[in-house]
Formats: structure tokens, sequence, C-alpha cells
């Protein structure tokens, strides 16, 4: 059986458990790859975090855009779900699915691209419609320090609601219909099913799609790279991990970027472990 | 089951794009100039030449490619070409590997001063580094240096300050002058600017751009008597170079003579693109963006628009200039006297300067910029030309991350109210911390 597994522990162990590893030690030197000498510096790096204003800047905006975009992505994504689940016809269920599912198979940096030309300040789609309606003066998105994140947000709900729907549509598809039928002879009406029923039984899906949307959304990189250019205005758009790549690939600093790398991978480790305990669901029907 | 049905669907939309994208999206990330497809004999040399993608610039690497191969039977550039947004990525890969990569680059001076302590380059032959030195304008051969040693020889001045984007139409219709000083150029930019809402329906002076609001400011320090560095330390934080900043950020909070687009990215779309859309009057930049807007813009030069001096700030006509374009020899190349004598055939000065001419690139040499036969064949490098001795090397740093936090500390005073003193002393700090 052993060795059934060892390929994928390989992948697993030269693909994850090396780069950590590495990034690890690389935290603890003056790295550059260039070099053939790098100067051990313990903790320096770290060090270093205190004291660095676009780090704790950065560190904000990662907080601000996954407290912002994970409820919001699952309340939305949860009513899309019943709502589709209260469809009859299965044909236009599955439809639904996989059109709400088609801005993830779409390539993040590609329709990222498409939402800058939307974001556009004179030319884009948005400011046209706001002016065109509303009489609304264009509006600088991706430029103006207090919109960025919330620009980015959007988008990242848009480009992302497709697997939460369909993983909480298979969780409502996997409650028993007893559960409904006896509500409905007891003459609960949907709002009451949806929080007297669904919403509880749906204890463990809600707890694997809140650790999973946390840490994906703490790693997401694609969109503020290619909408907040260069980390937005005064930095406004800069998360941990544009930090991250700045750092290590732009000023071939990779030491720092690795000290930088290690404290998103505990401050996701923390949140995960602290997630699971409140979650933690020891039930089942 | 309708989950099974949705998992048909979206199996089959998979397939079908993955179709595509195989069909349509396998293409090389490299455009070679097809040496593999020519014979290589055993007994010639094969120089790997790494460029990035420019269709004006590589048409002239291809000539001189083909009248060195012609001159040297024994030894083939095979040349391949980048995306610029890789470039660098490209080039920092090889070099980290100390293997693969290329023999021959063609390297962005800002880019050198990073690889110039790990010994990933070549220093240049002494012999040949004495001729090019003895010509060189200071600014051109600046991140090249480390420790006494030469990485790269230089193939153009990298020049940012001195020259500006006129709207010649608007000049003419209103009846005005280019100005001669800065008081009138911004005289004229107060008189020509219309603001429209939020944004702008013409733009007087439109300096916040990526390079130029850095090349504008330490140029307004240095023309004034101050600096902006001591020694390796950066010190903004003088009366001048508060005073110089006040000024810049009047012009955009007290004067309204344009906005931060440039710097905040958001239209992708620089200032002297802007510009060259009929949306300004005057735009600071290197002369490099003349064929652009002939080429790109179907502009006429000397109807639709003019490139001319752009007057000083303060008495002296001094601005700071980073090294630009140049060659460098991967250290672990395995023919380093045919990577020379490639650099060097090219150094040659009538070959560079028919390079730079049709590169529309400004000489490193101080012979090939006086050379009458370069401003007769790029008229609008007369302005620039006259200033180059005025210029002084920026710095041995990354000029992008400095570029990077001024546009930054801009934004924080305009945006967030930031004192201009405080500002200024922030920047000093990031970058003495880099």
């Amino acid at each position: 059986m052993f060795f059934v597994l060892l390929p994928i522990l390989l992948l697993y162990f030269t693909f994850l458990v090396l780069p950590i590893g590495a990034g690890f030690v690389m935290s603890f030197f003056d790295y550059n790859p260039l070099r053939t000498n790098n100067d051990f510096v313990g903790l320096a790096n770290f060090a270093r975090l205190t004291n660095d204003p676009v780090f704790f800047k950065a560190l904000r905006n990662t907080l601000y855009f996954v407290f912002a975009t994970v409820p919001l992505n699952i309340i939305i994504t949860l009513i899309i779900a019943q709502l589709i689940s209260s469809l009859d016809w299965s044909k236009l269920r599955a439809s639904f699915r996989v059109l709400f599912f088609m801005p993830c198979i779409a390539p993040l940096v590609a329709s990222s691209m498409v939402w800058k030309q939307l974001y556009n300040v004179r030319y884009g789609i948005i400011n046209s419609m706001l002016e065109g309606l509303f009489n609304i003066q264009p509006i600088n998105w991706l430029g103006t320090q207090s919109l960025v994140i919330p620009s980015v947000i959007l988008f990242t709900l848009w480009a992302d609601m497709g697997y939460n729907v369909i993983i909480f549509s298979a969780g409502m598809d996997g409650i028993p219909s007893d559960f409904y039928e006896a509500a409905n002879i007891d003459g609960a009406g949907p709002i009451s099913r949806f929080f007297n029923i669904t919403l509880p039984l749906l204890g463990r899906t809600f707890s694997f799609v809140i650790a999973m949307t946390f840490i994906s959304h703490f790693q997401m990189f694609a969109q503020f790279q290619v909408l907040a250019t260069k980390g937005g205005p005064n930095n406004a758009g800069t998360v941990l991990t544009y930090l991250i790549y700045k750092t290590a690939f732009q000023n071939k600093n990779m030491g720092y970027a690795s000290a930088i790398a290690i404290t998103l991978f505990l401050l996701i480790m923390i949140f995960t472990i602290v997630q699971q305990r409140v979650n933690r669901v020891d039930w089942g029907y | 089951m309708s989950l099974r049905k949705f998992l048909k669907t979206l199996m089959l939309t998979m397939v079908v794009i993955c179709a595509l994208v195989l069909v349509a999206g396998c293409t090389s990330a490299a455009e070679d100039d097809g040496t593999d497809a020519t014979t290589v004999t055993d007994d010639q040399t094969v120089l790997t030449f790494w460029v990035h993608i420019d269709n004006l610039w590589n048409a002239e690497q291809d000539k001189i490619i083909a009248e060195f191969e012609a001159e040297n039977p024994d030894i083939v550039i095979k040349k391949e070409a980048f995306p610029w947004d890789d470039f660098e990525a490209k080039i920092q890969t090889s070099l980290a590997t100390k293997e693969g990569g290329a023999d021959i680059y063609l390297l962005w001076g800002g880019w050198a001063g990073d690889y110039a302590d790990t010994g990933v380059f070549s220093p240049v032959p002494a012999d040949f580094m004495a001729e090019v030195k003895e010509d060189s304008y200071e600014p051109v051969l600046g991140s090249f240096e480390y420790d006494g040693n030469y990485y790269g020889v230089p193939l153009e001045f990298n020049n940012e300050y001195g020259g500006m984007l006129v709207n010649t139409p608007k000049f003419e219709e209103l009846e005005l002058d280019y100005p001669a000083t800065w008081d009138e150029m911004i005289d004229i930019a107060r008189d020509v600017t219309v603001p429209k809402g939020n944004t702008f329906e013409f733009r007087g002076f439109d300096f916040p751009g990526e390079d130029s609001l850095t090349y504008v400011w330490t140029s307004m320090i240095l023309s004034s008597g101050g600096q902006y560095m001591d020694g390796d330390e950066f010190t903004f934080a003088t009366p001048i170079g508060i005073e110089t900043m006040q000024t810049l950020v009047d012009y955009i909070k007290v004067d309204g003579l344009t906005d931060l687009d440039g710097i905040t990215n958001a239209e992708e779309q620089e200032p002297y693109q802007k510009f060259f859309l009929g949306e300004s009057m005057m735009v600071p930049r290197g002369p490099w963006v003349v064929p652009e807007g002939e080429e790109e813009y179907g502009l006429t030069y000397g109807v639709d628009f003019e490139f001319v001096s752009m007057p000083f700030y303060g008495a002296d006509k001094k601005f700071a200039a980073e090294t630009g374009w140049g060659l460098a020899v991967n250290a672990a190349t395995q023919n380093p006297d045919a990577a020379w004598k490639f650099v060097e055939f090219w150094s040659q000065k009538d070959r560079l300067l028919e390079y730079n001419i049709a590169t529309a690139t400004i000489p490193p040499y101080k012979s090939l910029a006086h050379d009458p036969r370069f401003v007769e064949a790029v008229p609008y490098m007369a302005p620039i030309i006259d200033i180059l001795d005025g210029g002084q090397f920026i710095g041995h740093f990354n000029t992008s991350t400095l570029k990077e936090e001024v546009a930054n500390m801009f934004v924080d005073i305009i945006d967030n109210g930031t004192s201009v003193e405080d500002a200024v002393k922030a920047l000093d700090d990031i970058m003495n911390n880099q």
C-alpha cells in the first residue's frame, strides 16, 4: 500500500514540503540567488518586518480584503446555491451552475485584464454607464487609494463565486428530503426551512467552505498584480502576496521575502486552526 | 442527477477550451532569428544573444549581426527576442542557474547594479574599456561599474530630462512661442488647462509620469544647486528638496495643471501617450518617444507635435540620468573572446552612430553625440545634445524603487494631505533602509 502512495508523496514532498522548508531556511539569510555566498543574518529579516511600514500596510490590506471578501462570498454563494436548488427543472439547475462556474474556468489573469478595461477611467464601461445613467463624473477606480481594494473585491466576488456555489449545492443536495417533508407538514415556509433545516445541516460543508475560502483569499495574487498595478497608488493595493513577489523578484531580496512568506504562512495556519476549532462539527445525519 | 450533469457539461466545456488553448496558445516564448534552421558547421562558434522584442531595435540588431557574421564567418550569432514584460525575469533566472542563458545580453543599466556584485557578468577587457571610458558621458557607465571594474558597454545615453513634447497645433492656434523659461512654461500651462469633472479635458503640463516625476524633481534640485545624495545616503529632505517638491505639489493642488493619472496607472497610459492623443499641451519625456508618436499614433513630427528644449528650473543646467542600454557578456560563457569581439564590433563608432540614428537613441560617446551626422539625421535631438554635459549619474541604487517610492510619496502628499516635509523625510528613510 505504501508503494502505491509513494509517487504522490514524492510529488507532495518535492513541490510543497521542500519549498516551504527552503523558504524557512532562506528567511535567515541575506539571500540573493545570483550570489555565490549569502550571509547568515539570524532573525534580522524578521526584526526588519517590525519596522517596515509597507509590510504593515500590506498586512492591513490583506486582512481588509480577506475579511470583506470571504463573508460576502459565502453569503452571496449560499443565496445563489439555495435559489438554484429550489428550481424544479434539473436541466435549468445544471445550466445555472455552469453559468456561475464559468468565471472560475477563465484564467484569473485573463479575466483581471478584462476587468481592468471595465474599470478604465475614460473608456471603461462602468464609468460610461454611471455617467450615462446617473450623470456621475468618471471615477478613477484603480487609481484612488480608497477604491482600489473595493474594486478588487468586486472582481474577486465575480471571479470566485462558482466554486462555493457548487460546493453548497452539493451540500444542499445531500440533505435528506425527510426533513423538508416534515417541515412542510408542520407548515414551515421557505425562509423558515432555510434557516432551521438547510443552514444547520450544512455545518460540515460550511466548515470546509470557510476554511478553504479563507486560505485561498489570503493567497490571492493575480488580480492584485493586474488591477492594482505596482501595488496601487501609495501601496493602497499592496497585499502580502504581492509584497513577497516584489521583494523577491524585483528587489531581489529573497531572504526578506521569505520572512514575509513565513509570516503569511503562520497567519494562515493560526487562523485555520482557530476557525476549525470554532466550526467543529461532531454530528452526522 | 443534476450535479452529475453539471460535471459532464463542465468537463465538456473544459475539453473544448483546452483544445482551443492548445491550438491557439502554443507559441514559443522567444522569437529567434531562425539560426537553427541554417546549417552551423563544426568549426563555427555559436553565440546566443538575448534581447527584448522591439521591432525597430530588432531590425537594426539583425543588420549588425549579419554584418558581423559576414566579417567573421567562424562565428554565428543566435539572437533570441523575449517579450519586454518577461525579459528581466528571463535574464535573472538564466544567470541564477549559472548555466544556460545567453552568451551576450542586451542589458538595461538600471538592472546592472543588481548583478554587479554577484560576478555573473564578465568584466570588460581593460584595453577596450579604456577606449570606451575616454569618450563616454558619465551617466552611461555608472551602473556598469563596480569595484573598479566595468561589466557592460553602453549603447546609448538614456535621457529623460531636458526635452519635452509640445502640442504644435495648439501653440499655433494660440499664437504662442515655445517657452524659454520655467515661469513661461508654467504660465502657458495655467492658461490652457481645461478641467472636466474629476479629470481633464486638456492638461497644461503633465509631469507626473512613471519616470518623469522623479527626473523633473531631481533636476529641479540639481539645477537649484542642491543634491539628493550624500555618498550612499539619500538626502532629499534638504530645504531645496522640500521647496522643489512643494512647487510640484502646488502645480497639482493650487494650479490644477494636471492630476495623478500618470502615476496611478489607472488608464494604463503614460502622460506622453495621452499627449499623442491630443490631451495635453506639454509633457516632459525622453526623445525616444518621438518615433512612437509617428509610428504608433500616426502623427507627423513638426505638424502635430514637436520635441523642444525644456527650461531648467534653476540657474544650472543640471539633471540626473541613469545608465541606459548596453551589452554584457555572461561570465559563464564558453566563448568569451568571440563574445567580446561581437561587442567591440557593435561599438565601433560609425556602426554605433548608425544604430543610434536608426533606433532614435542618444549616442553614449561625446564624439558621436556631437557628430553633425547625428543631428542632421535626427534633428529633434538637437535640444538634448547641448545639455548632455550637465548630466549626472543618478546613483548606485535600484532606480525603479526610487521612482516607485517618489510616486507613492507624491500620492501621499496630494491625496492624504501629508506635509511635504514629513513625506520627503519618510522617502529618505525608506530609500536608506532598502
